[in-house]
């Protein structure tokens, strides 16, 4: 079960590649076919990129210490069936 | 730098510090995954950053708005609630994409219903849930997300 889980991670992951590579295409494409669009395109993804860019790391920060200090037990605890509503 | 991102920052900041006093290796250990996560979610970022800058520079507001603003009616609205169902996107990237369409003149429910199916439900996810959880399971949450997106986002569109 758990190889078969990973087996599957790798396979997304391997998917959200092939899909970054299509919208890159894409995205080539369209700023070559429209040259007087392209500032306007460029400047909103580099607005979006900057403001995801400031949370992200921090963020994945977040989970890695949720990860590692919160041990399954505490999870279970809490959020198991016996927690209660 | 807006305030949220200054505040999640100096919150992550703080613990870090409190994490490193306790114990190096496991601070160590947290900072590797937070690594290896940030990779891994990093390719759907990249995408939904052109998929924004693509929509956006090239869409004029007209017709976004024609779409899923205020006259499109039932049409707009159940087709964003598709495409939220569809798509497969972290919800802490569907933020800035959905606050991009409100900015656009996209109505509150629309971009409410977008949202919540887009968090709720996955249908590329489908069959793996269906593997790991059970059909009866992975089907009944889905289908019920769907009603409970719809209801939200029409509560969501009367009170905003």
């Amino acid at each position: 079960m758990k190889k078969e889980l990973i087996n599957k991670q790798n396979k997304t992951g391997k998917k959200n590649l092939i899909g970054l590579a299509l919208v890159t295409l894409v995205f080539l494409i369209v700023l070559k076919v429209f040259p007087y669009k392209s500032s306007a395109v460029l400047s909103t993804s580099l607005s979006y990129f900057k403001e995801i860019m400031v949370i992200l790391p921090a963020v994945m920060i977040l989970m890695g210490l949720f990860m590692v200090w919160v041990s399954k037990d505490v999870v279970l605890k809490y959020m198991g069936k016996t927690s209660g509503l | 730098m807006n305030s949220t991102a200054i505040f999640i920052n100096f919150f992550v900041i703080f613990f870090m510090i409190v994490s490193l006093l306790k114990d190096k290796d496991k601070t160590k250990k947290a900072i590797i995954i937070a690594g290896k996560l940030l990779l891994k979610i990093l390719p759907s970022v990249l995408m939904i950053i052109m998929f924004i800058g693509l929509l956006l520079g090239l869409l004029p507001q007209a017709k976004i708005s024609e779409f899923i603003g205020e006259q499109s009616g039932w049409e707009g609205f159940l087709l964003i609630a598709f495409l939220g169902a569809i798509m497969h996107i972290p919800s802490l990237l569907s933020f800035p994409l959905a606050a991009s369409l409100l900015d656009k003149g996209a109505q509150v429910a629309s971009v409410a219903v977008f949202i919540t199916t887009l968090t709720m439900i996955g249908i590329v996810t489908l069959p793996l849930e269906i593997k790991i959880m059970g059909k009866k399971f992975a089907l009944l949450r889905n289908g019920i997300s769907f009603i409970m997106a719809i209801l939200i986002a029409l509560v969501m569109g009367a009170v905003i």
